[in-house]
């Protein structure tokens, strides 16, 4: 009986239901295009934090001295301030040893193409590719770019760690190639842009480097290479530590408002337990002078973002639900009146008043989910245009939003609908049957 | 999500059932209906402050738990005795004023949903709703998780309120009264514990084998209640309207009908609400909430050199390969083979199944991963069979011929890592007589193994003289 009401009011009223569906679909396809950029984020920001595996960069303390005004960074010590390679297999002999896959030290210099000139300058970095670092109890442990970042993808090969005959194979970052002009085999000779190399410098190209980061656009070559032309023998500038971890939770959040924060047994869960604040916090330990800071790559750049918009997304989202409740309540309202005899027949054949509102919350929620599909057909539609113009990329529309959109639109016309039938519970059946009000 | 409903339901079901009941039972008629809302509510905003008191002093967070179950106690304690008194008059209503019999339950209420509050807060404080600030999937799920479950313990509440009526006041006094006792002795458990946490009591054997006893009852707490809703649907449902042969006329007949398919219906939705629950609950605690269990280790029994010998070729396909060793007084000794680089380069990694830090938690495989189970870390896997960090402990074993060697005497000495012990028969080294080692009177370790004895007369003369009774066997401590 009930399906058959519902089934004769849709079939009655199709203009006005089709109207009250687009409306909960205009604001449902608004929340779905707010909501899935914000929910992106926020679940590969939870990835991160979750994550068994996350890098961590170790610099020199001084670099770390907050001297940034008006956007630029007036840090004299920047650059200027070195780490020992000899202090390197101490990251290996920390507590946390084992979970220390790989790590890489870096150094960088700008540097230009001889042959062109006034051309704009760019980074030469030194680093370990796969170089054997012998270690106490492990003569052959080798790491290096290859293991810090394995997502590093190379078109060619990858060079030698130790020179060797003739000039030094490097990698080249794609957009560097391109401005250069560099294919693979391709030999350039460098100059500094101010003062003069310590040693001539001719490299050749061994493969082609996409990263996706900085390396894009600079050249790779072995750390010993970099030293010489810098004329700086064994020294570096800052180091990426590969490490296994545990994902973060309260102890360990508590732990990074400083380690002095704990209580002693704290202090000891936290220490020995493999979070990638204890790691860090070790190595500072074990190489004097240098800080050492967890990368939360998502969580230090979109993450950003979207945290301190993510308030007014929600203030547009309670906004797009208010309007569109008002409109279905409008349309509610209207389609009472207009069925107010229907309503007077149903209350005179002994219907309970619940029974009357029961009709009108299911085509609420038929309504509600018919717009919804339609909002988060057309929301996905719009998040992966948004995202292409602000973020450059498509946005993944997380499954959540389905669910979580298509509730929205229910409780939207749900409320709607309820304000408006209150007016149920005052007709008369004698009054609106005879047609007077 | 089914970790936070099971939370809700473990700490507030309580409290929807004396909302539900109490009204009914002490006879608070129309005006029950906003006075056991407005308990509802002082109790939540109660419950909050509770939890705000113990944030803000987290020196102090047992003691202020402690005060919230101590007064939650007498109030349950208090709310049991008045109950006769209060359903007695409540069937007369006479005597005892209704305003009087609806504040005592009023307090109830408001102080079991104080508790529940305060108590969902407690269990689950280590257990985060989100990893970031930023609005997640994860979040979403476990605030639905919490609304999912507050819903279904409204809708039990309203519908046990109903069923309630159905079920007739004797079964309904009963139900709350049994509701009320469980709560008592879990309340009597949680308190008397919290009391000899701050020193409040001094702290006896008696006592804490008390606490001991009433503890049992406290994971079961919420079962009981649901139980004895679900009771309450059988009893509504054996008590049900049947429409007697002779009544006259259609009108009547379907008059009642009506009502008997109304009665069907909440009596099916109590039902369905409190078996969800108990099916959450049961799924959270029989199968989420169980640590990862170890894979089945294989018995290896030492071979007449005192030796384990296990070919490199059955163990180096990348996967862990569990063991396990009897040792001489009945330990049993766990330990696992793993390679720890690829097939062509085999390099068996040989371990004991426990760690320096974690203990005998044991090590599992999660697809191409080991993890430690206690603390969650993955192991790295070319360190495994080094020392150090959350490693297993490395084992002494030997390479000959692509077979590993491991002698008897080196899992001997990873007995004291181990504290599962198996029954075994061993012989009394002086009279032969054979003894069980859980059993044995008298017991002597010397070269790192261990002797039982079945008198006191056999293990003097062991004692004096160790070096005679014992046969040199190849392979164990002590062979010459």
């Amino acid at each position: 009986m009930f399906v058959r009401m519902l089934r004769q009011s849709f079939a009655g009223n199709r203009k006005r239901k089709a109207l009250a569906a687009i409306t909960v679909a205009l604001s449902a396809a608004l929340i779905t295009t707010l909501f899935a950029l914000s929910v992106d984020v926020g679940d590969k920001m939870a990835t991160e934090m979750k994550a068994y595996g996350s890098n961590i960069r170790v610099t020199p303390r001084s670099e770390n001295m907050p001297l940034i005004i008006g956007g630029r960074d007036f840090n004299p010590l920047r650059g200027r301030d070195f780490i020992d390679e000899a202090g390197l297999p101490k990251l290996k002999d920390i507590f946390w040893r084992h979970n220390i896959v790989g790590f890489a030290p870096r150094l960088t210099l700008p540097v230009v193409a001889a042959d062109q000139g006034s051309a704009p300058e760019f980074s030469l970095i030194g680093t370990y590719f796969d170089r054997n670092v012998p270690l106490p109890d492990d003569p052959g442990y080798r790491t290096g770019v290859r293991t810090v970042n394995p997502f590093w993808h190379v078109a060619g090969a990858w060079p030698a760690d130790e020179a060797g005959d003739g000039p030094v194979g490097v990698l080249i970052g794609g957009g560097l190639a391109q401005r250069l002009g560099a294919a693979v085999g391709a030999e350039l000779a460098l100059a500094a842009p101010e003062t003069p190399l310590a040693t001539a410098a001719v490299v050749r190209v061994t493969g082609i480097l996409t990263t996706g980061d900085i390396e894009d656009q600079a050249l790779v070559a072995p750390l010993g290479f970099v030293q010489k032309l810098a004329g700086q023998p064994g020294k570096f500038q800052s180091i990426d530590v590969s490490a296994l971890t545990v994902a973060e939770n309260d102890l360990s959040r508590k732990a990074s408002r400083g380690a002095e924060a704990l209580t002693p047994e704290e202090y000891d869960v936290w220490y020995c337990t493999a979070y990638v604040s204890s790691i860090a916090h070790q190595i500072e330990e074990a190489i004097p002078g240098v800080s050492a800071r967890p990368i939360w790559q998502v969580a230090s750049g979109e993450g950003a973002v979207i945290g301190r918009i993510q308030s007014l997304l929600f203030v547009v989202s309670v906004a797009a639900i208010i309007a569109a409740a008002m409109a279905v309540a409008a349309l509610t309202t209207t389609t009472i009146a207009e069925r107010a005899a229907e309503i007077g027949l149903m209350k005179a054949l002994g219907a309970a008043p619940w029974q009357i509102y029961l009709l009108f919350i299911g085509e609420a929620v038929i309504v509600g989910l018919a717009g919804g599909a339609i909002g988060v057909v057309a929301g996905y539609l719009m998040a992966q245009g948004v995202g292409w113009s602000v973020f450059g990329t498509g946005v993944d529309v997380r499954p959540i939003t389905v669910p979580v959109v298509l509730v929205t639109s229910v409780i939207t016309v749900l409320v709607g609908s309820i304000v408006s039938s209150r007016e149920i519970a005052s007709l008369l059946p004698a009054e609106v049957l005879h047609g007077r009000q | 999500m089914a970790y936070y409903i099971t939370i809700v339901a473990q700490t507030l079901t309580v409290a929807a059932l004396a909302a539900a009941l109490w009204p009914f039972v002490a006879g608070a008629r129309e005006a029950g209906r906003a006075g056991t809302l407005l308990a509802l509510l002082a109790g939540a905003a109660g419950g909050f402050i509770a939890v705000a008191a113990a944030v803000g002093l987290p020196r102090s967070a047992t003691a202020i738990a402690t005060l919230v179950h101590a007064a939650a106690l007498v109030v349950v304690l208090s709310g049991l005795l008045l109950l006769p008194f209060a359903a007695r008059i409540g069937r007369a209503s006479a005597g005892w004023p209704a305003l009087w019999r609806l504040a005592a339950g009023c307090v109830l209420i408001a102080t079991v949903s104080t508790q529940g509050v305060f108590d969902a807060w407690r269990l689950s404080a280590n257990h985060t709703l989100t990893a970031t600030d930023v609005i997640n999937t994860e979040l979403i799920v476990n605030c639905a998780a919490i609304v999912i479950a507050l819903a279904a313990l409204t809708a039990l509440g309203l519908l046990l309120a109903r069923v309630a009526r159905l079920a007739g006041h004797t079964a309904s006094t009963l139900a709350l009264a049994a509701a009320l006792l469980l709560l008592t002795v879990a309340g009597a458990e949680k308190t008397l514990l919290g009391m000899l946490r701050i020193d409040l009591v001094p702290v006896t054997a008696g006592r804490v084998s008390l606490v001991a006893r009433l503890s049992i009852i406290t994971p079961w707490l919420a079962y009981g209640h649901l139980v004895i809703a679900l009771g309450l649907a059988a009893t509504a449902l054996a008590r049900r309207l049947r429409i007697p042969e002779d009544v006259a006329g259609r009108i009547e007949r379907r008059r009642l009908r009506a009502r008997g398919l109304g009665e069907r219906r909440w009596r099916n939705g109590l039902a369905a609400t409190a078996a969800f629950l108990l099916a959450v609950m049961l799924y959270q605690d029989l199968y989420a909430s169980r640590p990862p269990r170890l894979s089945e280790a294989v018995e290896m029994v030492p071979d007449e050199r005192g030796t384990i010998r296990i070919p490199v070729e059955n163990v180096k396909d990348g996967n862990l390969h569990r063991f396990a060793y009897i040792a001489s007084d009945g330990h049993r000794v766990r330990f696992f083979l793993v390679n720890r680089y690829d097939e062509a380069h085999a390099s068996i990694g040989v371990v004991l199944d426990a760690c320096l830090i974690c203990g005998e938690g044991g090590y599992v495989q999660r697809g191409e991963e080991i993890f430690c189970i206690a603390c969650n870390v993955r192991m790295y896997r070319p360190s495994i069979g080094k020392p150090g960090g959350c490693n297993p402990i490395p084992l002494d074993h030997t390479l000959a011929d692509g077979v590993i060697v491991i002698a008897a005497g080196a899992l001997e000495k990873g007995t004291r890592y181990f504290s599962e012990v198996v029954e075994i028969t061993v012989a009394d080294p002086v009279s032969g007589a054979a003894v069980k080692n859980t059993n044995a009177p008298y017991q002597y370790e010397h070269n790192g193994r261990t002797w039982f004895f079945e008198n006191r007369d056999t293990y003097d003369r062991f004692r004096a003289t160790p070096d005679a009774f014992v046969k040199p066997t190849p392979g164990q401590p002590g062979r010459v």
